[in-house]
């Protein structure tokens, strides 16, 4: 009797002890990630919980966790290869329940679904579907989680490289744009067994706003962080509230943006590193995710105009600059609410080109290695912001009157101007080889000075340039189809200074 | 002879039954009593009560719950589906470790606590005593089944209850996409809990244009082939005095091949029209029928096929180039003659039965075959003179030759249905005979085909789905029925029910066309089924539940005999292996095939070439005869009781006679060397 009693104890005191050592290795750990300034998540509880079926699972199983786990991944890859998708999701859900901790298999399977997965579906709409289960499976992580620049990244990289620029990125596009918006509650959610999302949750209220509980801060500041510091406050689109209200839905560039930013500011200020992939490639995603998104605002903004001007519209974006450049002053139309919508697309490009500028200044800071890279995706944002602003203006003013017309008008003159002197620079700049600058350029000019030439000048240095490359013998001009780009652009801001000017 | 080969396992199960209850227990057999059994085995079924082992099926229980709480099923369906296998895998699971154990353990532990004493001793013999502990442990693993077939049935029709409300709740609120509605509607009309009974088609084939019953040639498209089959004997061929080893004289394929200008898209207008032509010459002018309305304004290159022959398989046994038939033109009114090369003749004779098949070669061409497009010619002992040998008898109609099977181009899914304008596009043809059709009303089908796409369609915002259309023709009167349209997923199961009118006296062609432009619809022979009848759901659970019980009664047995001679812990280690020592094998399958032992010798790098062929020789020995002694382990494959329940269809009543017949035909004569282990065995003093 007394020895049972003091084994007992002895159990009891080994179990405590147990407990005490486990807290104070975690306490150690979380101190060694969590370096000063590091994002502390204060949402503990939730994630505890969000892990407690695979803390459960483990428990159970015990000592077969591990020879489980090996025969799943092997079953499911086997499975994938084969097409067979019956039990494919169960088996990836068990597997990241049973290896709750391991980051490199949850991107492989968020990355295994997003793309392996969802090519192997026959309907676009459940491709998309696909698509959505695995970020739900991140966003289970998440919860699980918080915080993990691995995971955030991810995220990002679903809705930027899959739903923003696969094959089907118009459908997916589109459908981000849709369901984004706010829409009555649904009766069933994803606890019932069966559920399988279609599509995503609406973020935004009536107003167009983002709904409230997605940009409530739920980690507070540290205090030992400077001031000018960036700073993950824990709210899921903290990085979209800017950009309020969206009324024609979220791109889903928009999102990646947010995600990708979240990413960024765990690197540089929360000190995490991803284990894939390179603190450069994370850095500049921020920058690349508003570009696009920009340049998804400005297809949607050339759609609205031709539509309202009842315009056929062309497959590619290219092919729609033209269609509407020599649109009267007098232009009128009967659906004023695409003017609407091409006005709300036109005035975010500007905004969100800058702020794409000031991401790529911020990371050249850090990372010259693609210096130059980034200098032209700088000067061609400013180009785009001119001729962008410039087409505000110009549609704004049709709708004007008096004098507030004629200030849009010249507004817009300004803007054509200086988008026109834009791209002519990023021809010479990034287009023309050195030995034709060093022919036509003056003495004190080099590529890195171009913006230096006066805006006067431009047109004929690059006749120049033109004149020169008719004389080479005929042979691949690798930047020909960027330069007739440009020349679509520059074409379509002369066209309008020219209706300006008439309209004068 | 034959007659013991062939079944040289039940010859030697029935000889150790005889042998051993004629020539060593006949006095026990003549002693024989059923209420002595019965009372053993009641004493075994109350002490594993006793045991508590029924406890153990509420764990399994809270473990199915919660396994199936963390699925991620596709649909409600598979929901279903995957519920009824995590129920039947815990029921199987748990049922077989109990019977392992209790009976392992029991001759064992009564033999070391001196209990069997009191039943040696009383007027009992040692077969009753056998007999009596198998049909105990039987009841034991009864009661568990029972217990877990409850709890399997009443937890699937909550589960079954609870999604068809959210079903309907979904269906109510309209906001379902195109591609899963048809899904849905099914699964409200049919249920998620069913037993159906599935028939196939009878045959597929793939044509340019849909066959009409008085068409004597029927036609495919340049990139599809047919294929026909033939049976080649020795007697076939052998001269007359000829003796092994000898060489046999080569043969002579002789097809006639019809041709037809095809119409042309656009693409192949411009393709035919630049740079095939070029490449390829000119027109031959060859045999056509007829000519078909044609946009062509280019000269098609010369109608070419290739020829190979294929095995029973469909995989190449001689390739186009040794028979050097690669790309063979085609004129007008000349058959085409392809000679077999002498040396391999001889593979054919060992192959049985293989087929010879056609394939188109140029395009712009549709490519035909009559009833009986290609015979063999075999040389005679008369020079210049040949035996005609025509294709295999049709399995239908064995007084006539078959004829030719048109098939698609093979893809990832199977054999491909190209989407798009029906006139430049293949139509599958399924055909049915003998379906039992109602009067009236709907036949439900199911259809399950792979998908494929260029994957270079432009994008667009709008969902671009595999459009299909269905519709039958009756054998019977010719009359093609209207179409339906279907919107299938890839290798997803898809519902349609076509009017019982159309189907006539259950002799029927389905006919399938793919409308939409990039994708592919990939056909199988198991690609469509027609519901014939359905079953109750208890039903087929019901008979799952007898064929696992069939299973743990031969379990019983195995752990019995092997506790006769065993401490319990190697007997449950070694009724395991028997049990598993089979299917164990055959996973290991080609592996263990001729060539293993030099494999092995060559993996381990033994550079002595002594070594190498003892190793190589030990290897091959040792697998030869681990193959052998499989094939007298039962083969518990047979025992598959989940499959067809959880695919909601029925289990068929030979699975039920198969089980048993694994059940019964191995665990007898294990019963019997049990009995006389334990005759053998000091169990008392």
């Amino acid at each position: 009797m007394r020895g049972r009693t003091s084994i007992i104890v002895l159990l009891i005191v080994s179990l405590l002890a147990t407990g005490a050592t486990s807290q104070f290795a975690f306490n150690r750990r979380q101190a060694a990630i969590h370096r000063p300034g590091q994002l502390a998540s204060s949402d503990t509880g939730a994630a505890s919980l969000a892990g407690m079926n695979s803390y459960a699972l483990a428990l159970l199983l015990g000592g077969l966790r591990g020879p489980l786990v090996m025969m799943l991944w092997s079953s499911s890859e086997a499975q994938k290869n084969e097409k067979n998708l019956e039990d494919f999701d169960t088996k990836v859900e068990w597997i990241r329940l049973l290896q709750p901790e391991f980051d490199t298999v949850h991107i492989f399977q968020i990355w295994n679904k997003a793309y392996n997965i969802s090519v192997q579906m026959a309907s676009l709409a459940n491709k998309y579907a696909t698509i959505l289960d695995a970020l739900d499976y991140a966003r289970k992580i998440d919860r699980q989680k918080p915080n993990d620049i691995n995971i955030v990244e991810a995220i990002g990289q679903i809705y930027f490289d899959k739903l923003g620029n696969s094959a089907e990125k118009d459908y997916y596009q589109q459908r981000v744009r849709d369901e984004t918006q706010w829409r009555p509650p649904e009766r069933s959610h994803p606890g019932d067994i069966g559920w399988r999302r279609t599509r995503l949750d609406p973020i935004l209220d009536q107003k167009g706003y983002l709904l409230s509980e997605l940009v409530k801060p739920r980690i507070d500041r540290p205090s030992n962080l400077p001031a000018d510091s960036e700073w993950n406050n824990g709210a899921e689109y903290q990085y979209l509230q800017p950009y309020q209200p969206f009324p024609y839905g979220v791109s889903t560039f928009a999102i990646a943006y947010n995600y990708y930013k979240q990413a960024q500011v765990l690197q540089t200020v929360g000190k995490q590193r991803h284990i894939q992939l390179s603190s450069m490639v994370v850095d500049s995603r921020p920058a690349l995710a508003l570009e696009s998104w920009g340049r998804d605002e400005w297809t949607r903004g050339r759609q609205a105009e031709l539509k309202a001007f009842d315009k056929n519209i062309p497959a590619e974006r290219l092919d729609m600059e033209m269609a509407t450049a020599s649109l009267p002053l007098n232009a009128t139309t009967d659906q004023p609410e695409l003017i609407d919508a091409a006005l709300y697309s036109y005035q975010l490009i500007p905004r969100l080109c800058h702020d794409s500028i000031a991401e790529f200044r911020r990371h050249l800071l850090s990372y010259s290695t693609n210096f130059w890279t980034y200098m032209s995706h700088i000067d061609e944002l400013q180009a785009i912001a001119d001729l962008t602003q410039a087409d505000h203006d110009y549609l704004a003013a049709l709708r004007a009157t008096g004098k507030e017309r004629e200030q849009l008008l010249q507004s817009a003159g300004h803007s054509y101007a200086a988008a026109v002197a834009g791209y002519r620079r990023i021809i010479l700049k990034y287009y023309v080889d050195q030995p034709i600058l060093d022919q036509i350029l003056p003495n004190d000019i080099t590529k890195e000075t171009v913006d230096k030439i006066p805006a006067g000048q431009l047109q004929s240095l690059l006749y120049q340039v033109q004149r020169i490359l008719q004389a080479r013998p005929p042979g691949i001009n690798p930047h020909t189809e960027d330069v007739a780009e440009y020349h679509s652009y520059i074409d379509r801001g002369n066209l309008r200074l020219a209706q300006i000017t008439a309209g004068h | 002879m034959s007659l013991i080969n062939d079944n040289l396992g039940w010859w030697i199960a029935g000889a150790i039954v005889v042998i051993g209850l004629v020539g060593f227990g006949l006095r026990d057999l003549l002693r024989f009593s059923p209420r002595r059994i019965w009372a053993i085995s009641s004493v075994c079924f109350a002490e594993s009560i006793r045991r508590r082992v029924l406890w153990i099926t509420p764990l399994a229980i809270l473990g199915v719950i919660i396994v199936a709480q963390l699925q991620h099923p596709i649909d409600e369906q598979d929901a279903i589906r995957q519920t009824i296998k995590f129920c039947l895998f815990a029921t199987g699971l748990l049922v077989t470790i109990v019977v392992i154990i209790l009976a392992c353990t029991n001759l064992p532990k009564e033999i070391d606590t001196r209990v069997i004493y009191t039943i040696v001793t009383k007027p009992t013999t040692r077969l009753e005593i056998i007999l009596g502990k198998v049909i105990g442990f039987a009841r034991v693993s009864a009661a568990i089944l029972i217990i877990m077939g409850l709890f399997t049935w009443g937890y699937l029709h909550l589960r079954a209850w609870n999604m068809q409300r959210y079903i309907a709740r979904q269906l109510a609120s309209g906001d379902v996409g195109p591609a899963r509605k048809p899904s849905l509607e099914h699964y409200q009309q049919s249920g998620l809990l069913q037993a159906r009974q599935l028939q196939d088609a009878d045959s597929y084939e793939i044509f340019a244009k849909l066959p009409q019953p008085s068409d004597p040639v029927r036609w495919m498209f340049s990139e599809q082939n047919f294929i026909v089959p033939f049976k080649l004997g020795l007697g076939d061929i052998a001269p007359p005095n000829w003796q092994s080893g000898q060489p046999l004289p080569p043969l002579m394929i002789l097809a006639h091949v019809y041709t037809q200008e095809a119409p042309l898209t656009d693409e192949q207008q411009e393709q035919l029209g630049g740079d095939l032509l070029r490449g390829l010459g000119t027109d031959t002018g060859g045999p056509r029928l007829s000519t078909t309305q044609s946009t062509m304004t280019a000269k098609r290159p010369a109608p070419k096929v290739a020829v190979q022959i294929l095995d029973r398989n469909g995989y190449t046994l001689l390739t186009p180039n040794i028979l050097d038939a690669t790309s063979l033109t085609l004129h007008e009114g000349q058959p085409l003659q392809i000679q077999i090369p002498a040396e391999q003749v001889m593979t054919l004779i060992n192959h049985g039965r293989f087929f010879v098949s056609i394939a188109g070669g140029a395009p712009g061409w549709l490519y035909g075959a009559d009833s009986n497009p290609v015979i063999l010619l075999a040389p005679t002992a008369q020079a210049g003179q040949f035996n005609q040998i025509p294709p295999a008898p049709d399995p239908r109609n064995p007084n006539r030759p078959t004829p030719p099977i048109f098939e698609g181009r093979g893809g990832t899914h199977g054999q491909q249905l190209r989407g798009g304008p029906a006139e430049h596009n293949p139509v599958g043809v399924y055909r049915f005979h003998n379906v039992p059709v109602p009067a009236s009303g709907q036949v439900p089908f199911e259809m399950r085909v792979g998908i494929e796409r260029t994957g270079n369609e432009l994008s667009t915002s709008t969902d671009d789905l595999t459009r299909l259309s269905i519709s039958v023709r009756n054998l019977k009167t010719g009359v093609i029925g209207q179409p339906i349209a279907v919107t299938p997923e890839s290798l997803r199961p898809t519902y349609f029910s076509l009017p019982a009118g159309d189907l006539g006296d259950g002799n029927f062609e389905l006919i399938l066309r793919n409308h939409t432009n990039g994708h592919w619809v990939g056909l199988q022979a198991n690609s469509v089924f027609v519901v014939t009848s359905h079953q109750p759901f208890i039903a087929n659970l019901s008979k799952s539940l007898l064929i696992l019980w069939l299973m743990t009664l031969l379990v019983i047995i195995i752990a019995i005999l092997c506790s006769t001679f065993l401490s319990w812990p190697i007997a449950v280690v070694l009724t395991i292996v028997l049990l598993l020592g089979r299917w164990g094998v055959m996973q290991l399958g080609d592996s263990l095939g001729s060539g293993i032992g030099n494999q092995i010798a060559t993996d381990f790098g033994f550079s002595d070439p002594s070594q190498a062929k003892v190793v190589s020789s030990s290897v091959e020995a040792l697998t030869k005869a681990l193959t052998a002694i499989s094939h007298v382990l039962p083969d518990i494959s047979r025992f598959s009781a989940t499959e067809d329940v959880e695919r909601g269809v029925m289990v068929p009543t030979a699975r039920l006679y198969e089980s048993g017949a694994v059940a019964f035909g191995f665990g007898l004569p294990m019963i019997v060397l049990a009995y006389i282990f334990l005759k053998n065995k000091e169990v008392a003093p």
